[in-house]
């Protein structure tokens, strides 16, 4: 896996690369995430690229870009939009830009999921509001770095 | 609900303006958030702690944001299983806690003309009380369409 510091925008927002990661619709995954949110049949769950969003290198990746802040990520919006579906039991890479904007002070990953020949499969967004947390004793508490 | 007529290759296109009934999920409990964390990835344990929840000021534990959009999967499948979503967005305006359920509505918005033409329906996600947890919008196309 490659990572990648863009450089930082001029406006103040910093950004991140991650990828390409492999990643796969291991069909056990797939089913244990359809189970979860009621669904049936079987088809990959549009929502499943969720369970990649959650990839420690990430996870990691947003640690890193707030910086010790201490805060709650609130899940704003999110979205998916698809070229071609996602099968079972298959191979695809992703890649992910994290940006983060203190104005906002908002995060949004963007990540594209492809098949291993580069066909596009799905671009998927998602924007989390952060919320300062500074109360004593918070799992979410972070200390700040020196 | 009264399907329009077929307009191409036999596909038939909802009208502006139906809506589907509304479907019932949950209650979602703390085995299904927990299943769902699970499943996704995603262990915040704000959605699995009530003193953390608590220590938040929430009054129990929010199911994820994730698990409320997932919904709007099966609840669209079981109105028209005959099409494909291509796009799902959603915004989430509220916290849903733990031990309630949610009900999903959808009302068709739009026919974007094209081949083949593409649906656009409005979804809500309401909560207990009746609050309005998260609004969505779903693009869809008649099934086995070549994108």
């Amino acid at each position: 896996m490659q990572e990648t510091l863009e450089p930082t925008p001029a406006d103040g927002r910093a950004g991140r690369r991650i990828g390409p990661i492999p990643v796969r619709t291991t069909a056990a995954d797939v089913e244990a995430f359809r189970a979860s949110i009621f669904g049936a049949g079987a088809a990959v769950p549009l929502t499943f690229p969720m369970r990649w969003l959650a990839l420690p290198a990430i996870a990691a990746a947003v640690a890193e870009l707030l910086q010790g802040a201490d805060w709650i990520p609130v899940h704003e919006a999110q979205s998916f939009d698809y070229d071609r579906p996602l099968t079972m039991d298959e191979n695809y890479v992703m890649t992910v830009d994290i940006e983060a904007s203190p104005a906002s002070p908002r995060l949004t990953l963007k990540a594209s999921i492809a098949t291993p020949r580069a066909e596009l499969c799905v671009r998927v967004e998602t924007v989390l509001r952060l919320i300062p947390f500074k109360q004593e004793g918070s799992p979410f508490r972070r200390e700040a770095s020196a | 609900m009264t399907p329009a007529p077929a307009s191409q290759e036999g596909a038939i296109y909802p009208a502006i303006g139906d809506t589907f009934p509304v479907l019932t999920f949950g209650p979602i409990d703390a085995s299904r958030v927990t299943a769902y964390a699970a499943a996704s990835g995603d262990t915040n344990p704000l959605h699995l702690d009530p003193a953390v929840a608590q220590s938040a000021g929430l009054p129990a534990p929010p199911i994820h944001g994730m698990l409320m959009m997932g919904c709007f999967e099966p609840a669209l499948r079981e109105w028209r299983a005959d099409l494909c979503v291509i796009r799902l967005s959603t915004k989430f305006l509220r916290p849903v806690f733990s031990g309630t359920a949610i009900e999903i509505s959808g009302r068709v918005v739009q026919l974007r003309d094209g081949q083949p033409k593409k649906i656009v329906v409005r979804l809500m996600a309401h909560g207990a009380g009746g609050d309005l947890a998260a609004v969505g919008e779903a693009l869809l196309v008649p099934a086995n369409t070549e994108l």
